[in-house]
């Protein structure tokens, strides 16, 4: 059974100037101990997804359809106190900005220890030590004085591994990192994959990458699941997913990707730009429209399933034959 | 600009920028004293027409500073800046507006949004250097050529009357160089400008910038983190680290063979580019650029604590830029750059 | 996305918060009889007539009548036009004055910053209102010194909203860009950064006018600034209250709703008035 199970999921928020369909047929799952990477640009909506997970969506959020379960445990119908009990402790999230998602008027030291509280039984005369513990395993030097630092004493990158030791202090069984190192230096950035890397190895962590970058997403995951408009496109295993991108969007995204060119000139743009998700006449692919190999059988619902480990939401694909076989592999086992 | 055998431009032409030693110190107050950030660290490097040039380095390693020094918003410490002939090292920030020579030097910035003032359309916004710097003030001039730089730059012209809030991320990058290019600069500084776009969209702007130097022969500084961006685009590249300039060449050369510590851990960390990243990221943090009135290590080399390799000359000589041996306009900046293997 | 015109994001405005529709309409009407309230009135204001003294609101005299007999409902319309334009002029003047000095404070900080300050602690030491009462009684009894009055006990309040907005926006990416294009600081501080501070400031504007009627019609109620028989509604509140125990509640009570509406329809409007000089807000 997977541990992270999302099932045609789909979102909408109230807004003033309409309805937002902001996530539509989602379904994609998590096994134990994989990394999954989910890509895509701004308005894709990655980030929503991630808050509708973990049940911190906008109070304008309505889910229309569809379901979560997280261990077996349905997540969307949890009450509160399930949910509040569950964040932390199995499933944690890090964001984009470090320094918004610590408390700037308490101490590193206690910050920690409140999630300990929270969260596990460890007794009141251990904690002190654990949350070092927790520090020095984000390899932040002399975790002894950060201890009793506040957030505004320490560097950008510093901040992101604490939040990143408060988000794993207990061990959960899924990470969500919500774009954890836009922002940080190339650097840092590796520094803080390899650490989330070391978790996720030695306690058997799944981790939910969600980024805009291809190229760390293909460095870190083991599948990708691409995101446009609120519609998964195609989930494959990285590798095959760039040498055998079977959607249009996915190869034209690959293809904007400056890794591994050698001239400016091979990129090539993505044409068209976002539909608005307030439309109520959104076509049922929503990549269609911006599509080059759009036919009229485009205009039909588009299949929605979510077995086979390469699978591509598209009726004119790249590669039909690569999705297919797999889907055939699948139902065979 | 990436043809295989490029005609070298320092054959022949002067440089169209010179800085020579430059230094910027800050004063501040710690709490243990007072300090001087020193912010730029006797930089000196050249520039030549038509050339497009990166800038490189973490965050704090004076490359904004730097960036706002060349473009005389920031007033020197010491150090020359030299821009077609001129000494523009003498005029102070708030001549600069004034001077002949601002409209050949002009910017782009990293965020569009930010850099654009919310009140004032896109016509306005590109025609404001038009109007305040060019030779021409007649609104017919001014509006045929505000038309003609949006066409270059691809801002459809009905977009023009708008407001920045009702523009794209694309297109109000398009907004900021075009304002920046109107005057036909010599120099185009370009500070992250792709930094908060999407990667389609930014496809569209770096080859827009590449085919607008092309046309308009201009100079570029490119500064970013995005070291597969400025590889793309920059023949050549510098590499900063703490207020210097650590390691300089052709960016096939800085990509394919860095020799200073601190270039190779930064492009051994660009993902999926096949470098194992552990193998050479530094331990630790860049130490804080503020020196202690009463102890100043201005003089070692910038790396001494993070560096695998510490000698007695690291900690008290900082090294001076040194060509490297069978690399045609390769300098780094370390004692013993040649004593790490090969890429 | 459409650009819309002035009155188009007047419309949408409107739209969106009904009040400020009221507001706008009740603001017309105030000016509307400001302007031409003189010639409406069916009496004469300083007209009196002692045999119909202290009549209560009938078919004739819609509002009663005052202790010398004069139409309370025509000298309330004739003063509008006094309360407005003391309320409008020292406003404009707080406004102007206050917002450029503490845009220049904001602007360039050290030594100019420090006096501006320094000036408006020394007025906000003072209750505003005993300040204002000081102001009048040494320069004397007159419309204009009420304005003053007004106007200068205000000004800290501009000056301090002026330094923040323009101090906030000093480091903001369009100034750097404005440089490079070739402005000087003056053009800076000119052209840029006080049209952008002046979207939080509108809100003040026309709060600020409520609280104008207010200590303009404080002052004359204790007998400083306009007086008798110069109509204006803190007299007329003045000149009824000692008749509310008496129980001709009628003399005070209209002058002081007329005044409560104005000050509310100064208060609602702010709201407008900030959504549509901001053009962020349009759509």
């Amino acid at each position: 059974m997977a541990l992270l199970e999302i099932r045609n999921l789909s979102l909408e928020f109230q807004t003033r100037g309409g309805i937002l369909h902001a996530l539509e047929n989602v379904s994609f799952e998590v096994q134990r101990g994989e990394t999954i990477g989910l890509v895509g640009e701004s308005g894709s909506g990655k980030s929503v997804l991630s808050y509708a997970i973990l049940g911190l969506s906008d109070g304008a959020a309505r889910i229309t359809q569809g379901s979560a379960r997280f261990d077996g445990v349905d997540l969307l119908g949890a009450p509160e106190r399930h949910l509040a009990d569950l964040r932390g402790r199995e499933a944690s999230m890090i964001f984009q900005n470090p320094r918004a998602a610590l408390n700037p008027i308490r101490k590193i030291g206690q910050q920690l220890e409140d999630v300990l509280e929270r969260h596990t039984t460890t007794l009141r005369a251990k904690r002190k030590e654990k949350a070092i513990a927790c520090l020095a395993e984000m390899k932040i030097p002399d975790p002894e004085r950060r201890y009793h630092a506040y957030p505004f004493e320490l560097s950008g990158g510093l901040c992101q591994r604490v939040m990143i030791a408060l988000a794993l202090a207990c061990s959960p069984k899924l990470l969500i990192a919500d774009e954890p190192t836009t922002g940080l230096d190339v650097t840092t950035q590796a520094a803080i994959m390899a650490l989330i890397a070391e978790k996720a190895r030695s306690t058997r962590m799944s981790t939910l990458l969600i980024t805009h970058d291809l190229a760390l997403a293909r460095a870190y995951c083991d599948r990708i699941a691409v995101m446009h408009a609120g519609q998964i496109v195609e989930i494959a295993p990285t590798e095959k997913l760039f040498t055998q991108a079977s959607h249009p969007y996915t190869e034209q995204l690959i293809g904007a990707t400056p890794v591994g060119r050698a001239r400016l000139s091979e990129l090539i743009a993505v044409p068209g730009s976002l539909p608005d998700l307030r439309r109520s006449d959104l076509p049922s692919c929503r990549f269609s429209e911006r599509c080059n190999r759009r036919r009229a059988v485009c205009k039909m619902a588009l299949p929605s399933g979510a077995d086979g480990a390469h699978e591509v939401r598209c009726h004119n694909p790249l590669r039909p034959e690569s999705a297919a076989l797999d889907a055939l592999a699948a139902r065979s086992t | 600009m990436n043809d295989p055998s490029p005609i070298d431009p320092r054959v022949g032409s002067p440089p169209l920028l010179d800085v020579s030693n430059l230094v910027k110190r800050f004063q501040v107050k710690t709490p243990q004293g007072p300090g001087e950030l020193l912010a730029v660290n006797r930089v000196s490097f050249e520039i030549y027409p038509g050339e497009a040039i990166g800038l490189v380095g973490e965050s704090g390693c004076g490359k904004s500073t730097l960036v706002r020094l060349l473009t005389r918003t920031l007033s020197i410490t010491e150090g020359q800046i030299r821009f077609g002939g001129t000494n523009l090292s003498e005029v102070a920030p708030a001549q600069m507006p004034k001077h002949p020579l601002r409209a050949k030097l002009q910017m782009v910035f990293q965020d569009a949004q930010d850099s654009l003032n919310p009140r004032v359309t896109a016509f306005d916004a590109i025609a404001e250097p038009l109007r305040l710097l060019g030779s021409d003030s007649r609104e017919s001039v001014i509006r045929s050529q505000v038309e003609e730089i949006a066409t270059l730059t691809g801002l459809p012209l009905e977009l023009l009357q708008r407001f920045p809030h009702q523009l794209s991320g694309g297109q109000k990058a398009r907004v900021g160089i075009a304002r920046a290019a109107v005057l036909r600069p010599l120099l185009l500084v370009l500070d992250e400008p792709t930094a908060a776009l999407d990667v389609s969209v930014q496809v569209v702007i770096l080859q827009l910038l590449s085919e607008l130097q092309r046309s308009l022969g201009m100079s570029l500084l490119f500064v970013s983190h995005d070291l597969n961006v400025v590889r793309l685009l920059c023949d050549r590249i510098l590499v900063m680290y703490l207020g210097r300039i650590v390691e300089r060449g052709n960016a096939t050369d800085v990509f394919t063979n860095p020799r200073h510590p601190y270039t190779r851990a930064l492009i051994a960390s660009i993902p999926s580019t096949g470098h194992d990243a552990s193998q050479y990221l530094l331990p630790g943090e860049a130490q804080s650029p503020i020196q202690m009135i009463r102890n100043p290590t201005a003089e070692r080399c910038g790396l001494y604590g993070r560096c695998p390799r510490a000698e007695l000359i690291c900690a008290k000589q900082a090294p001076p830029l040194l060509p490297v041996p069978n690399s045609e306009g390769h300098h780094v900046a370390c004692h013993f750059a040649d004593s790490f293997q090969n890429f | 996305m459409a650009v819309t015109t002035f009155w188009g994001q007047a419309r949408a405005t409107a739209r969106e918060n009904p009040f400020t529709l009221v507001a706008a309409a009740m603001f017309a009407g105030f000016l509307l009889i400001a302007i031409i309230g003189p010639w409406i009135v069916p009496f004469e204001p300083l007209a009196s007539n002692a045999a119909q003294a202290l009549t209560p609101p009938n078919a004739q005299h819609w509002f009663g009548t005052d202790s010398l007999g004069r139409d309370i409902y025509s000298r309330v319309v004739v003063a509008t036009r006094v309360d407005l334009s003391i309320a409008l002029s020292a406003v404009a003047f707080s406004f102007v004055v206050g917002g450029f000095l503490g845009a220049i404070a904001g602007f360039w900080g050290g030594r100019i910053e420090q006096t501006v300050m320094r000036l408006c602690d020394m007025v906000m030491s003072f209750p505003l209102f005993v300040l204002a009462m000081g102001i009048v009684a040494a320069l004397g009894n007159s419309v204009f010194n009420i304005i003053l009055a007004t106007a200068i006990v205000n000004l800290p309040f501009y000056v301090r909203v002026a330094r923040t907005e323009v101090n906030v926006r000093r480091e903001a990416g369009f100034v750097e860009a404005a440089r490079l294009s070739g402005n000087s600081d003056w053009r800076i501080l000119l052209h840029h950064l006080i049209p952008n501070a002046l979207p939080p400031m509108m809100v003040q504007v026309s709060l600020n006018m409520g609280w104008a009627i207010l200590n303009a019609a404080g002052l004359s109620f204790i007998g400083l600034g306009v007086s008798p028989p110069q109509a204006e509604w803190g007299i007329l509140v003045a000149e009824g209250a000692s008749y509310i125990i008496s129980g001709e509640w009628w003399v005070a009570l209209f002058p002081g709703a007329v005044l409560m509406l104005a000050v509310f329809t100064f208060n609602f409007l702010g709201d407008g008035l900030r959504d549509l000089t901001d053009p962020r807000r349009r759509t």
